[in-house]
């Protein structure tokens, strides 16, 4: 009975594996490739039967590194994405924790709107975003595409902050209360510590979203204030042939610091799924 | 003196009152249980009395203080929920300390003072764990320490003891009770346990559809229940009522008439009354010249232990009793009761009100 229900669980356990393994080639291929071709000198890329094994060189990353462009759209994705999630989240959170709070028609209906913020195509919003930031003068600058990135991270902040909040039983803040303290020291010392993993999920999905973000950026920059997708981008039209080595290399490189994040993402997803 | 006194509270939801004048006065040290089944408004007063719901009207006094719209901290209550409601982030040491940090006293002070209250319910050996890591039962414990470290002059209870399995309900009940035996501090207790109120109450205020339906000594509801609500609530098995028509002292009932000779009771008014008797007041051998008697068949018995619970069915009507387990008869076997006057009680079916005068 035992040896028959060991059995039953490798066979299943198998077979599972099977084919997580494919769906985990699957989905990693595309990026093993790119990393080994961001490696690559052109010759190595080109030549029709694909090659696994060849001296690597760093020459593309030095040649993406070097150039002016790509340091400004560094710093610039680094100033405008941190800005607007670190304004996303000083807002965001609190709204949450009142909204989460306000059992009331009224509170539907702000929770619909913050929603509705991310129904509309980007496109559409961004071309009278473009047209008044040229009036105001502010057209291609780090401030207007932080304040655009605000309205992004402010209303995915809120609506995945809204839950953690709820999660927090009531029960907890109405001991605080009995306990002697106000609202804002519920706020700070039990209502944001308890939900804060599932808050910190919110906060690294928002800096992905807006890290990635391209069709704002294209449309708001022309360029002082590019974005690094932007920059990247950009590579493909250097010259006749398409440099493949240095492309791979500044995909790579756009691709790092969402990948650090994503670690520390999945653990809030699983945290949101496991409810 | 920490008294309480309920004037006339009220609770409405928008449309929907819950709470209909409310007037209680609890004495300074007394033990005081809500009982009532759910939505009863036991919990919603509870609510009221520690400021985490507003009252709608009426007044509210703590230790001679008015406190009708106080805020709960401000109060001298302290409460302990049913989901035990520790703060999951901090440790079993920090959760006690934590209502003490707003006290303004020194850091030596909360120390003593949370030892105290750890030596006096034993839970020294879980001081640096969270919550999480503890069984219900300990939780509970926890939450009990975090209300007395705070010296309240008033403790709330909401139904502490429901989330618990039934032997650690026991003993944190008996925990509770040698508790307030020693610290002496008023407390209001939220139950719908009938087995919890009557063991630890010194007043039962016993709670139907947002009213007091009585309020007295364990005893007094019991053997004195002031509506056919309160004796068919308290109890267990329940009472057993019989309609009937009543003409002087002979009631007519669907096991026959019955003449109350024995009895002292106020004729009802409207002419029909609700006989109650307890099945532990039914005897299988007359005790008085007195007792009534009825004739039936045994149909269902439940063994107890050292009692039988028995369900007779007197001419159609099914009249349950509980006889020392050596006397019990078995099933199918015709058999004659005797129902005490004494432990007779008569209401009114209409208002429902006990008419017997003692």
């Amino acid at each position: 009975m035992g040896a028959q229900m060991a059995n039953r669980i490798t066979f299943g356990s198998i077979s599972a594996r099977v084919v997580l393994a494919c769906v985990v080639i699957f989905a990693v291929f595309p990026v093993v490739w790119t990393l080994l071709n961001s490696f690559k000198e052109v010759v190595d890329i080109v030549t029709p039967t694909p090659k696994l094994f060849f001296t690597p060189t760093l020459e593309n990353f030095r040649y993406v590194f070097e150039r002016p462009s790509v340091r400004l759209g560094l710093s610039n994705s680094g100033i405008i994405v941190f800005s607007a999630v670190a304004l996303g989240a000083l807002f965001g959170i609190p709204a949450a924790y009142a909204l989460a709070h306000m059992k009331s028609r009224v509170g539907d209906e702000i929770k619909f709107f913050v929603l509705s913020l991310r129904f509309l195509p980007p496109v559409a919003v961004a071309i009278p975003l473009m047209s008044i930031y040229l009036d105001l003068g502010l057209y291609d600058t780090r401030l207007s595409l932080t304040m655009t990135y605000v309205l992004l991270t402010l209303s995915t902040i809120i609506w995945l902050s809204i839950p953690a909040f709820e999660r927090v039983p009531q029960n907890i803040e109405e001991a605080a209360r009995l306990d002697g303290y106000g609202p804002y020291a519920i706020f700070f010392l039990v209502a944001l510590p308890v939900a804060g993993p599932s808050l910190f999920g919110a906060i690294i999905f928002s800096f992905i979203l807006v890290w990635n973000e391209f069709l704002i950026a294209l449309m708001l920059t022309t360029s002082e204030a590019k974005t690094l997708p932007i920059v990247a981008s950009e590579f493909t039209l250097l010259g006749r042939n398409v440099p493949w080595g240095i492309l791979n290399a500044s995909v790579i490189v756009l691709s790092i610091p969402p990948l650090i994040f994503l670690g520390v993402l999945s653990g809030f997803l699983n945290r949101m799924f496991k409810k | 003196m920490s008294n309480i006194t309920c004037k006339k509270l009220t609770k409405k939801y928008a449309d929907l009152q819950v709470v209909h004048g409310f007037d209680l006065e609890v004495k300074d040290e007394e033990f005081i249980v809500f009982l009532g089944p759910s939505g009863c408004g036991k919990s919603t007063i509870l609510r009221m009395l520690a400021g985490l719901e507003d009252i709608t009207t009426g007044t509210l006094e703590i230790g001679g203080r008015d406190v009708t719209t106080a805020e709960p901290g401000e109060r001298g209550v302290a409460m302990v929920f049913q989901n035990y409601a520790l703060y999951p982030h901090m440790t079993v040491r920090k959760n006690i300390a934590f209502g003490l940090r707003r006290s303004g006293l020194s850091a030596e002070e909360i120390d003593t003072k949370v030892n105290d209250v750890v030596q006096m319910l034993a839970l020294a050996p879980y001081l640096d764990r969270k919550p999480a890591q503890m069984s219900g039962g300990q939780q509970q414990r926890v939450a009990i320490a975090r209300a007395i470290v705070k010296t309240p002059e008033v403790f709330l209870f909401d139904e502490p003891l429901s989330n618990l399995d039934a032997k650690l309900r026991q003993q944190l009940r008996v925990e509770i009770a040698k508790l307030h035996k020693k610290l002496k501090t008023t407390t209001v207790f939220v139950t719908h346990d009938q087995l919890e109120a009557m063991t630890l109450a010194d007043r039962i205020v016993l709670m139907n559809a947002g009213n007091a339906e009585q309020i007295g000594t364990p005893q007094e509801i019991y053997t004195k229940p002031r509506t056919l609500f309160v004796a068919d609530f308290i109890g267990s098995p329940s009472m057993n009522f019989l309609p009937s028509t009543m003409e002087g002292p002979a009631a007519k009932t669907s096991v026959g008439i019955l003449t109350l000779d024995a009895m002292d009771f106020t004729p009802s008014t409207s002419g029909s009354a609700t006989l109650g008797i307890r099945p532990q007041n039914i005897s299988l051998v007359r005790q008085n010249d007195s007792d009534l008697v009825l004739n039936g068949t045994v149909v269902f018995t439940e063994y107890l232990g050292n009692e039988v619970m028995m369900v007779v069915d007197c001419a159609g009507t099914e009249i349950s009793i509980v006889v020392d387990a050596p006397n019990a008869v078995a099933e199918g076997i015709e058999t004659t009761l005797y129902l005490a006057q004494e432990f007779l009680h008569v209401f009114d079916s209409e208002s429902g009100l006990r008419l017997n005068n003692d």
